[in-house]
Formats: C-alpha cells, structure tokens, sequence
C-alpha cells in the first residue's frame, strides 16, 4: 500500500539515493501538474517528499503548504528551510557545513571514498540527528575489500557518539525488515506527470513509466516490487539493507534480485551491529543458488 | 516383459551443456519456429568459437561439473560442418593437454533438420567422433504434417521426402536414438498418425511438445484430446507401449505439487551456456536476440570478459512458485506442466524472467485427461507391477531443439 509520494520538482534535482546524479538542464515541474500531484497525495493520505535542484518559487511553496512535505534537495539549498533533508557528498567540504542537530542528513559515497567515512562522521559531529550513508555503488563490493570496509565501520562506530547513523545502528534496532520497498510503498511523480518506481528509474527510461495523474497508477507486475517475491531478499535478514530496486535491475537485470556486491555489503552491515551473530557467508545466493 | 526406457539425457543431466549457435542460417523457414531473426550473416568463426572454449576449459571452478555436452544449434548446424569438425578437433586436443576431467566425459550433440545428413563431410564427421555423438533428426511425421510446417525457405515446399531418405541412415547409426515433434494449433489433425507414421519408419523414441507461444485457438484443447485419446488406443491396442515411447503419456504427471519438495525451477535456463557468432554469452539460446520477439536479448557476458555472475543470478534462484500465478499455484493437475524460460521472458508485459506464460495451460490439462485415459486403461491389461514399471521409466530429455 502507497505511503508517500516522491515530487520530483524539476529533472536536474540532484540525487539523495544510490541512482548517479542527472545531467542539468532538466524540466520543471508546471504548477498545474504539481497542483494534481498535491491532489492525489492529500486523496491517498499519502505523505509527501519533494526533490528539488534550487529554491522553490513562492507559488510552488503555496501549493505544497497544502499538505506535509519534506524538502529533500543539495545542502546549499536546503540548510536553512525546517523540513529539509539535506544531501551531502563525501567529497565536500563538511567542515563549513552548517548543520542542525535535529535535522537528518543523507551523505552519499562511493566504495572507493568509504575511507573517508570516519573523518566525515568527524566533521558532521553535533550537526545532525541521524546520517543516512548511501554506497551509490555498493555492487562494487567484493570479498577481498570486506576487511577494509569493516575497519571502517569500527572506526565510524567509535565516532557515532550515541547518534544514529544507519550503517551502524539501524540492524541493532530493528524488529523486522526495513527495506526502500519502492513500487509498493512509494512511487515519484516526474516533472511532466507521469508516475515512476523511483526517480532512478525516470533517469534511466523516462519512458518506463507506472501511469500518470490523469490516467491513475499503473505498475506493471507489482508483485515483483515486494518482498516475497524476492528469493534472495526473503530469506535475508540484513533487515537494514534498502534492497534498492533500481540498483538491483542495473546489475541483474531484474528488480527482485540483488547482486552479489549489494548482499556483501548489507551482511558486513549486518554482521557489524549484530556481533554476537554472525552470518556464516556474506551473499546468501550460497544458501539458495542452485 | 520387456519395457523400453526414453532415451534418458545423458549422465543424468549432470553434465554442463555448452550451446555454441554456429549459424542462424537454415535451408527451412518452419512456420512454428521460434527463431524470429534467422539469417545468412551470422555465422561463427573458429576464433570466436576457440575463445569460447578456452575461456570454458581455462576455468575449472565455474565449470565443475564432471560432464559435458557441447551442443552445435543454429539455424541448421550441418550447415556449418567444416566449423564444427575443426572445432571439435580443438576441443579434443585441449582436453588432452590440459589434463582436463572431460576429457573422458564429453558429448557432442545435434539437433539437426537432417537434409544434409548424408553428405560426405556430415559422415566423416560422424564416423570420426561416433563414440562421443547423439544426434537428433527432427521429422514431425507423417508426409501432410511434417510438410505442413517445415518448408524450404522463400517457397512452401515441404522438406519430408529430403528428410525421410536419411532417416535409415541415421537409425543404423544411431538406433536408440528418437526424435521430437513439435505441435502448433494446425497440426493437431496429424498427430495420432504421425507418431505411428514414426514408428512404422523405424523410431521408438517420439519426443512431443506443444509449443508454449499464444498461438492456441478455441477448441483446440478438445481436439487435442481426441487426437490423443486415438492414439492412446492404438498405442494400446497395437502394444506399442511394450517397445516404444512416446512422451504424451507419462507416469507422473497430473496432480498438484508439493509447494516445497516440488519448488524448483522446471527450465535449466542459466545452468546451460550459449555462445553465439558475435562471442557473447546466454543463459540459453532462447535469451539470443534471433529468438526473441519483443524483448532485448539477455547477455550475460563475452568470450573476452567471461560471464558476469550477477546477470546469472535471477536464472540460478528463480523457483516454481515466485514466477507462477495464482491459477498455476493451486492449479490440481500441476505436476508435468512445463514452460519455457525464454517465452515467458518474451511474453512477459515486461523485461522479466519472473512472470510465467500460461498460453499453454488448456493443452496441458487436455493432454492430463488423455494421460489418465491411458493409464487407466492400461491397468486393466497389466500388473500392477508392470503398470510401476511403465511409470517410472525414465523420460527423455526434451530440450532438443527444432
């Protein structure tokens, strides 16, 4: 069932997921289209979150005080609005960065900058209530840097002062899976109307579209958006891991089914906040590959 | 009572099966074939073929089965004999060098149209390698049917009288060997005499599968069965079911599956390798743009690169029950209901392996009522005892390509 909805208020709004940052020059969102987007989401009870490249104008903030929204959008934009989420890269420079203690922060990196991490979690210290790290390329993942990517997450635990920080927290709290569950839980309406899985997916196929706010949502084979149609994902409990979607079909060809680098990373996650409880293997296609 | 057994795939299909697609040529344009993108162009070079194999033989841990079969398809592969005998040649001389375990565990195998079957250079190939060989000639039955599908290409001449001449040949060469037919809605008339056609011509073995495309009309299910049901009784009637074999009728099939025990997956899509001309890999030739209808061709990898074990995932973890819908879950007559990985990927409203066609579904459940008209009447002509053993001979392999 439909939780949220995904604004996407122009097409260059920068990434906050794993799905590589758009080329600009992307469409905006016209305030008509916008104001059908509101309409379904306050007719659904759906909550709102809004991707954004620069300020809104005053007219597009009128229309979404109808309904609650978050701002998700670049830290230079953001920073200063109440319900932001900014987005950092680990290759900024985070020590100017202003920060918000009740605010929560998304910091995307790739394999090769993880080094950086605990410096980062360093320079972000007293500037955030929870950091969500994104490895944009997590596929990337091999066995032979596991020793390396656990010494990073010791080190970013010894740093993370009580604060959440969900490669290293979340697995410890969690009483079932919390996976993204995009195509089920949420889908993102595109600048021109049109209803996709996730803003990844409008950036790799605008023409892959789930249907429109004219037309109604569509999604074509639902079932394989959810979990128990997932044979990798069902018998995992890296419940932390966002099973992304998007990524899964990037690199198996098939929006059900993780790659091998995606599961080394969540068990290496998994098997850092649940210590006591290892996992014997690191993908569990060795369980059930035939 | 001496029971013929189906011609069992070999080692128990245990043994890795290599797909190299030699040519998408073929002197025929068969109107239920699947190949939608056959063409003159696409032949393979030795040098894509060698790559092929080395990059195969170079890599033991991937390929860790104890056997293997080397399966030559195209298109037609005898067209392409002077590729295949040096390649096989290679192969051979690799094995040996390289100390490799299939050295004395190797097949090749063909499916072939059989037109050229006599030629010298099809016979020198098969006199050289006869121990190592299993060869399958497809002819559909009777002179009507067989012409009714499988013309030359750019006229609708049939091929039966090309084909029926080498099919003596063939069976003093190979003679446990049997063939496939292959059913499309027009061809449901010529069934019981087809496959007692193939019998009087000297086969035992009579593979048949209806094809899994939408391409099935109203009522055909019902003639289906009573095309079936005559044949039943004269296979019966005739005791062809002593000596002979004919893959309608089938000990185990019928009846709902176990959702645990019975979960696994029926295509072996992704266990198999092709190659093609261009070098790259498919988790079946089925997955190769030449197949495919509607869909990008699934590669999983090159000869260069190797295979990108991610691409084979969702083939080596997909099960019965995650692809299958509601009606094919607690369908009561489940067991035997076959598919084809490739057709549900080409027929599936969108780019997934994860969604099974049920175009075959009516066929399925007419051939279950003709199945258990077999059967029942068979039991009231032999033991119990007998009646097992009739069941549990062990089928053949059906993954011969037409």
């Amino acid at each position: 069932m439909l939780r949220y909805l995904i604004i996407m208020l122009d097409a260059s709004a920068p990434s906050f997921c794993y799905y590589p940052d758009p080329s600009s020059g992307g469409r905006k969102m016209p305030l008509e289209v916008l104001r059908k987007a509101v309409y379904f989401a306050q007719t659904h009870a759906l909550g709102v979150n809004v991707l954004c490249s620069d300020p809104p104008e005053k007219e597009i903030l009128q229309e979404l005080d109808r309904i609650n929204h978050i701002f998700i959008g670049p830290s230079s934009v953001t920073s200063d609005s109440v319900w932001n989420v900014p987005v950092l890269n680990i290759g900024d420079n985070l020590s100017v960065f202003p920060g918000n203690p009740d605010k929560n922060i998304i910091l995307r990196s790739d394999v090769a900058s993880l080094p950086k991490l605990p410096e980062a979690v360093s320079a972000l210290k007293g500037k955030f209530l929870r950091l969500n790290v994104i490895i944009t390329d997590e596929w990337k993942m091999t066995p032979e840097l596991v020793t390396v990517f656990q010494r990073i997450l010791e080190q970013t635990g010894r740093l993370a002062d009580g604060r959440q920080i969900n490669l290293i927290t979340d697995r410890a709290m969690l009483s079932k899976p919390s996976h993204c569950e995009a195509g089920v839980k949420h889908l993102t309406v595109a600048p021109d109307g049109r209803f996709y899985i996730c803003p990844g997916f409008f950036h790799e196929n605008p023409e892959d579209s789930c249907g429109s706010l004219d037309e109604g949502v569509s999604v074509p084979l639902e079932e394989l958006y959810r979990l128990e149609c997932a044979p990798i994902c069902r018998e995992c409990d890296a419940w932390q891991c966002k099973r992304c979607v998007w990524m899964n079909r990037k690199r198996t060809l098939e929006v059900n089914t993780p790659s091998r680098g995606q599961c080394i990373t969540s068990h290496v996650v998994r098997n850092y906040a649940l210590k006591d409880s290892p996992t014997p293997y690191l993908d569990p296609f060795e369980l059930i590959g035939r | 009572m001496q029971i013929r057994e189906g011609n069992a795939s070999w080692r128990g299909g245990m043994a890795k099966n290599i797909t190299f697609i030699v040519t998408k040529d073929c002197q025929l344009a068969c109107k239920y074939c699947y190949l939608v993108g056959k063409n003159m162009k696409e032949r393979m070079s030795f040098e894509t073929a060698k790559a092929a194999v080395d990059y195969i033989l170079g890599d033991r841990k991937q390929f860790a089965e104890e056997s293997v079969v080397f399966d030559f398809i195209g298109g037609e592969p005898f067209l392409e004999i002077d590729l295949i005998d040096r390649l096989c040649d290679y192969i051979k001389q690799q094995l040996f060098l390289l100390d490799h375990p299939w050295f004395n565990s190797y097949r090749f195998s063909f499916s072939t149209n059989g037109i050229n079957y006599h030629e010298k250079k099809v016979q020198d190939f098969i006199e050289k390698n006869k121990n190592h060989l299993s060869i399958g000639i497809t002819i559909d039955g009777t002179s009507a049917k067989h012409d009714l599908n499988r013309v030359y290409k750019n006229s609708d001449r049939g091929s039966y009288d090309d084909v029926v001449r080498n099919i003596p040949l063939w069976l003093s060469q190979f003679p446990d060997m049997g063939t496939k037919v292959t059913i499309s809605s027009p061809d449901i008339p010529y069934i019981k005499e087809s496959v007692l056609h193939l019998y009087s011509l000297g086969i035992k073995e009579i593979n048949v599968n209806c094809v899994f495309e939408e391409v099935w009309q109203e009522g055909d299910d019902a003639l289906f069965e009573q095309q079936l049901v005559a044949l039943a009784d004269e296979i019966i009637d005739r005791g062809f079911y002593r000596d002979h074999y004919c893959s309608f009728f089938t000990g185990d099939i019928g009846r709902p599956m176990d959702p645990e025990r019975e979960n696994q997956n029926w295509c072996g899509a992704g266990m198999m390798l092709s190659v093609d001309a261009a070098g790259n890999f498919y988790p079946c030739t089925r997955f190769a743009a030449f197949s495919l209808r509607s869909k990008k061709p699934i590669i999983i990898g090159n000869v260069r690169e190797g295979i990108d074990q991610d691409k084979l995932r969702p083939f080596l973890t997909l099960d019965r029950l995650t692809q299958s819908p509601e009606e094919c879950r607690n369908c009561e007559v489940a067991a035997g209901c076959a598919w084809c990985q490739g057709e549900n990927y080409d027929a599936a409203p969108k780019p997934t392996i994860f969604r099974r066609s049920t175009a075959i579904c009516k066929m399925h459940k007419a051939r279950v009522r003709a199945n258990n008209y077999y059967w029942t009447r068979l039991e009231r002509l032999e033991t119990k005892e007998e009646i097992e053993k009739l069941k549990n001979r062990e089928v053949a392999c059906c993954d011969i390509l037409s």
